[in-house]
């Protein structure tokens, strides 16, 4: 009798059990921060400047008089099999009309540089959308984020901008 | 004295041990004194247990069809959600590399089938032509390695010679952020060109893709 009765609740539990993991899981965005950008070793315009950028949580500004490139890892998943895009939304800002320029790169797990895709903005606080097809972000790719942000601003003693980070979107 | 008062004791005792196993016994109550006590406890037990199996078996037969009409519900619900592209053994993910490089080489050849397909703006060609060997010039690895600029209505080819150092890729997102307010879409591919040496084509479009909705 003892055996019957475990085995009748083992198969409740479990039934039980089953019933509750049914629902199945929602795939969460990926939310980076920029403090985890680096000044770009290769600079478009001279600075005496070695150090060229700050953290300001949550984001990364340029203190050189000059734009300044910095390179931004982006955290990802790979893609649903049907899904035709990957998308991500950039954010950040700009102070007293100055611009900042991005674009994120693809590389394939061999290294190969297979595309980008980027912006130009002046907008106060920006929140770009970037989108690639799926052939261009295979599970095994890597994806980067490279921005050249705005000078420092000597007339104002204030950043020229700052950039946030960068939400990799998992539908 | 002393002998009768430890006699009643003990006879109380005795009374109140008997009376609080006889309250224990399944089938007997307080509330039904009267009940009657000729069925052995073995049966009585055996009848409890029989009504508890049942009792479970009707509660597993009810979870049973809660769970089916759930999954029943689910399934009309929302569609399935397919997995994440995401292989489990080494195997498995050799084969996915592999698709993802033909996935790939599929895409550019669509790419260049359209690129091929589109008519030629001369005034538009011109302009990004310009900024092309300009961004080229500003870059001394890529001004000597750059060949066959050809730009069209909306989108520029372009090969680079790879010299296998790494210079390419490295330099390539920074070619990219300087042309990146007039071609922001680049697509490239990198060809074998026979002689050990491989070359990237690019494909830089004037074209970006509009977000889908709001965030």
């Amino acid at each position: 009798v003892k055996s019957r009765f475990i085995s009748l609740f083992a198969t409740i539990s479990g039934i039980a059990l089953s019933s509750a993991s049914a629902v199945p899981a929602q795939a969460a965005n990926l939310n980076t921060s920029a403090i985890g950008c680096q000044q770009d070793a290769f600079q478009g315009l001279s600075s005496p400047l070695t150090k060229r950028i700050d953290y300001s949580d949550p984001g990364v500004v340029n203190l050189a008089t000059v734009g300044t490139g910095v390179l931004c890892p982006v955290t990802r998943s790979p893609l649903l099999a049907t899904a035709t895009t990957g998308s991500f939304f950039v954010d950040g800002d700009n102070y007293t009309g100055a611009s900042t320029f991005c674009v994120m790169s693809s590389y394939d797990f061999l290294g190969n540089f297979v595309g980008s895709r980027g912006f130009a903005t002046t907008a106060p606080r920006y929140d770009e959308f970037v989108s690639f097809p799926s052939s261009l972000l295979g599970v095994y790719n890597y994806v980067t984020l490279s921005c050249v942000l705005p000078a420092f601003n000597t007339a104002n003693g204030f950043y020229g901008g700052k950039l946030r980070g960068v939400t990799a979107l998992q539908p | 004295m002393k002998l009768l008062g430890a006699a009643v004791a003990l006879a109380a005792l005795v009374a109140a041990t008997v009376v609080y196993f006889d309250q224990r016994r399944p089938g007997t109550s307080p509330a039904s004194p009267s009940a009657p006590r000729t069925d052995s406890v073995a049966s009585d037990r055996g009848e409890s247990s029989a009504a508890q199996i049942d009792e479970l078996r009707r509660e597993l037969a009810t979870m049973k069809s809660q769970a089916a009409d759930q999954q029943s519900r689910l399934a009309s619900a929302t569609p399935p959600t397919p997995a994440p592209r995401e292989p489990a053994s080494a195997e498995e993910m050799q084969e996915q590399r592999a698709a993802d490089l033909e996935s790939h080489r599929v895409y550019m050849s669509e790419v260049a089938e359209s690129f091929a397909a589109e008519t030629i703006d001369q005034r538009w060609a011109a302009q990004a032509s310009s900024r092309v060997n300009a961004a080229l010039y500003d870059h001394d690895a890529l001004r000597t390695a750059a060949r066959d600029i050809e730009c069209r209505a909306q989108t520029c080819r372009v090969t680079i010679d790879d010299d296998g150092s790494g210079t390419l890729t490295r330099r390539l997102p920074s070619l990219a952020l300087s042309l990146v307010d007039v071609l922001p879409t680049i697509s490239a591919e990198r060809v074998d060109q026979g002689n050990g040496r491989s070359a990237m084509i690019l494909y830089m479009s004037a074209q970006r893709e509009a977000p889908p909705r709001p965030k």
